[in-house]
């Protein structure tokens, strides 16, 4: 127990050598994030929400942000497979700081504004104080909380009213071998303002072996009839942890969507929370986990309808091979007014590996009496008739199970509006069905 | 082509087949009826290596070649087809991929090159035509969302893109309306040729009007009760299988 008792001291040691704690409404929250940990302390087995975890992983960091940046050496390769550098602006950090030289900003379209968080910070936007922080609950998860308090730099995007940005903008954070031990928190804030279209790749990646914590929490605003897309790709290292969170928020015939693509990593959780605040407003959450060896990947949803004829969909599948342990735990809550709201909530497990495990848990809280919402949930293995219908036609056992499972997990990524990063993970697939020695290729 | 002696299945405690003799020769169309639950359907499945079922004696040579000690793809590069009763939806992988991909094992089989895409893209509109077939089909996830009559004619098209030397149609004409019927007989009659044995496994005759077999085999209760010529097919029209019942029973 000795070690757990000083835990909670960690973080303050952390937040108490912040050298540069922000503009004082930042500071408050700040405190308030870290009072709000404080209160609750770390997670235990006890708590319904992380009662899957084994959070010991998580433990070996000491939840101080690293000094300096390692060397990324060739880790910040797969960018290029994902978004060559010459398609538009990109921040990159590397263990938390800006990396000026891996960084693009001079060609942002325009209409878009992207900004590394310190900088924006010390010129203070209007806007950025009613958002920063603003979304992103301390009290739904403690490593929120701690993000909050603990708050490194990251990325600042403003879209202009009525602009229409078909590239993807780019942003990166590489976590090193030099940070093993420490934590990460790095922050993203998009704003689409009003009748504006955008989309935004969050790419997480780090050292295989590094044991390291990653604490991403990304905010997402779309303002009225704005249609704003993440998509947040978390390979991770081997023993990095990965827990993030995005909340997202959709005003007046607006629409947010956030697609989590997991693939790697030792512990990942993504909490993804949406409020569709403004009637006629829509929000889409996907995401699409691929799991081995010991692996524990997470996907907590709260859907919030706050206004009528709002909609959503939740759509989230997993590939589980080796002894992988998953969960997907998703809310549909239909507030007090919200009459017409139209939800729907979907969650496919696929279980290759034997002593893989997959825990699905749909929760719906409905306070309105005219609304329709379904969900649905399967955990299973390959429909072996179809394995067998493909068989006799001559396709050999290993790739029949492996187009299948591409397919399965293929439809969810089908479904991305931004093709780069669609593309980009329909390569991760089928490497990592290549691995399981299932698909030589990637089906064209 | 096949022999097929004495072959016994099983599947759980139920015996199924109780001795099945059929010698094929190439070129040679064979259609076996039987009623509901004679095992037929069964055979057909034994034949493609659905592993469901237990051979508990006799044996299957393909071309001289041990049918059953083979995989079921390693049977289908050898030159067997089957056409299944009920062809299985598999969402999100287009037909037309699940095909190149089965072209190409058999090709790679027979130590070819792979075929190249516009070949491949030409010679599919040209068999989709024999069955009429939708062109749109191609794109389309395999037999998802497909009528009863197109995921038919779509088995036909498979067989005609992937030219078995031994194609097993499994009651491909149950539930189909007559155009439909007619579509999948035009195919397979277009595919008929000195080098390509037909067996073909049905409940009723009414296929075997297009398709006219060199030898008809009734099946009851697990064994052949009859073989003959094509005329036994026109005779069970108008007797029934009661009459094999009563046979069997004796």
């Amino acid at each position: 127990m000795g070690a757990a008792e000083n835990l909670p001291s960690a973080p303050r040691q952390a937040f108490e050598a912040l050298a540069a704690p922000g503009p004082e409404w930042l500071g408050q929250r700040r405190r308030a994030a870290l009072a709000t940990f404080e209160a609750h302390g770390l997670p235990t087995k006890r708590w319904e929400a992380w009662k899957h975890i084994d959070l010991a992983p998580v433990l070996r960091s000491d939840f101080h942000p690293p000094a300096q940046a390692g060397a990324a050496g060739d880790g910040l390769a797969p960018l290029e497979a994902l978004l060559p550098a010459e398609q538009g602006p990109r921040l990159v950090f590397v263990d938390g700081h800006l990396d000026t030289e891996r960084s693009a900003l001079g060609q942002a379209p325009a209409g878009v504004t992207i900004t590394p968080l310190a900088q924006a910070l010390a010129q203070e936007p209007a806007w950025l104080r009613e958002h920063l922080a603003a979304h992103a609950d301390p009290e739904n998860s403690p490593f929120i909380a701690l993000s909050t308090a603990l708050m490194g730099d990251g990325a600042v995007i403003d879209i202009e009213r009525g602009a229409a940005v078909e590239a993807p903008l780019l942003v990166a954070c590489y976590t090193t071998a030099a940070a093993a031990g420490h934590a990460v928190y790095p922050r993203l804030l998009v704003r689409a303002g009003a009748g504006s279209e955008a989309r935004v790749i969050e790419w997480h990646g780090g050292d295989a072996e590094a044991a390291y914590l990653s604490c991403p929490v990304t905010e997402l605003v779309a303002e009225a009839g704005a249609q704003l897309d993440l998509a947040r790709l978390a390979e991770e290292g081997t023993a990095g942890c990965h827990l993030g969170a995005i909340s997202g928020t959709a005003g007046r015939d607006a629409r947010v969507g956030a697609h989590s693509f997991v693939w790697g990593g030792d512990r990942v959780r993504v909490d993804m929370e949406a409020t569709v605040a403004g009637e006629n407003g829509e929000a889409d959450l996907t995401g699409v986990h691929l799991s081995d060896g010991a692996q524990f990947v997470d996907h907590h949803t709260w859907v919030h309808h706050r206004a009528e004829h709002t909609r959503s969909r939740q759509v989230f599948k997993g590939v589980l091979e080796g002894r992988s342990e998953t969960v997907f735990d998703g809310l549909i809550k239909v507030h007090p007014g919200a009459q017409k709201t139209d939800a729907e909530q979907e969650n496919r497990n696929l279980v290759l590996g034997p002593r893989a495990l997959a825990h699905s848990d749909p929760r719906l809280e409905i306070y309105a009496d005219d609304v329709r919402c379904t969900h649905g949930s399967t955990v299973g293995e390959l429909d072996e008739q179809a394995v067998f219908y493909m068989r006799a036609r001559g396709i050999d056992l290993a790739t029949a199970r492996g187009l299948l499972t591409y397919a399965f997990a293929s439809e969810v990524i089908d479904g991305l509006r931004c093709a780069p990063a669609a593309a980009y993970e329909r390569g991760r697939l089928a490497r990592f069905l290549g691995e399981q020695g299932s698909l030589a290729e990637e089906p064209a | 082509m096949l022999k097929i002696q004495n072959l016994q299945a099983r599947i759980e405690e139920a015996e199924i087949l109780k001795g099945i003799d059929l010698e094929m020769g190439q070129g040679e169309v064979h259609a076996i009826m039987g009623p509901n639950g004679s095992g037929k359907s069964t055979l057909a499945k034994i034949l493609a290596g659905d592993e469901s079922y237990a051979v508990t004696g006799g044996g299957v040579a393909l071309e001289g070649e041990d049918l059953l000690a083979m995989e079921p793809e390693e049977r289908a590069r050898a030159g067997l087809f089957m056409g299944f009763q009920y062809p299985v939806e598999i969402p999100g992988v287009s037909n037309s991929y699940f095909l190149k991909a089965a072209v190409n094992a058999a090709r790679q089989a027979r130590g070819e090159a792979e075929i190249d895409p516009v070949s491949f893209l030409k010679l599919a509109r040209e068999r989709a035509q024999w069955v009429q077939l939708d062109e749109s089909l191609l794109n389309r996830p395999v037999n998802a969302g497909f009528s009863g009559g197109e995921k038919k004619r779509n088995e036909i098209f498979h067989m005609a893109m992937l030219e078995p030397r031994l194609a097993i149609l499994d009651e491909t004409d149950s539930g189909l309306d007559i155009d439909a019927l007619r579509a999948v007989a035009d195919g397979v009659n277009r595919m008929r040729s000195p080098e390509r044995s037909f067996l073909i496994i049905t409940h009723y005759q009414r296929l075997l009007n297009y398709i006219v077999p060199d030898h008809v085999h009734v099946m009851v209760n697990g064994r052949i009760v009859r073989s003959g010529g094509k005329e036994l097919a026109e005779e069970l029209e108008r007797t029934g299988y009661a009459l094999f019942d009563d046979e069997e029973a004796a």
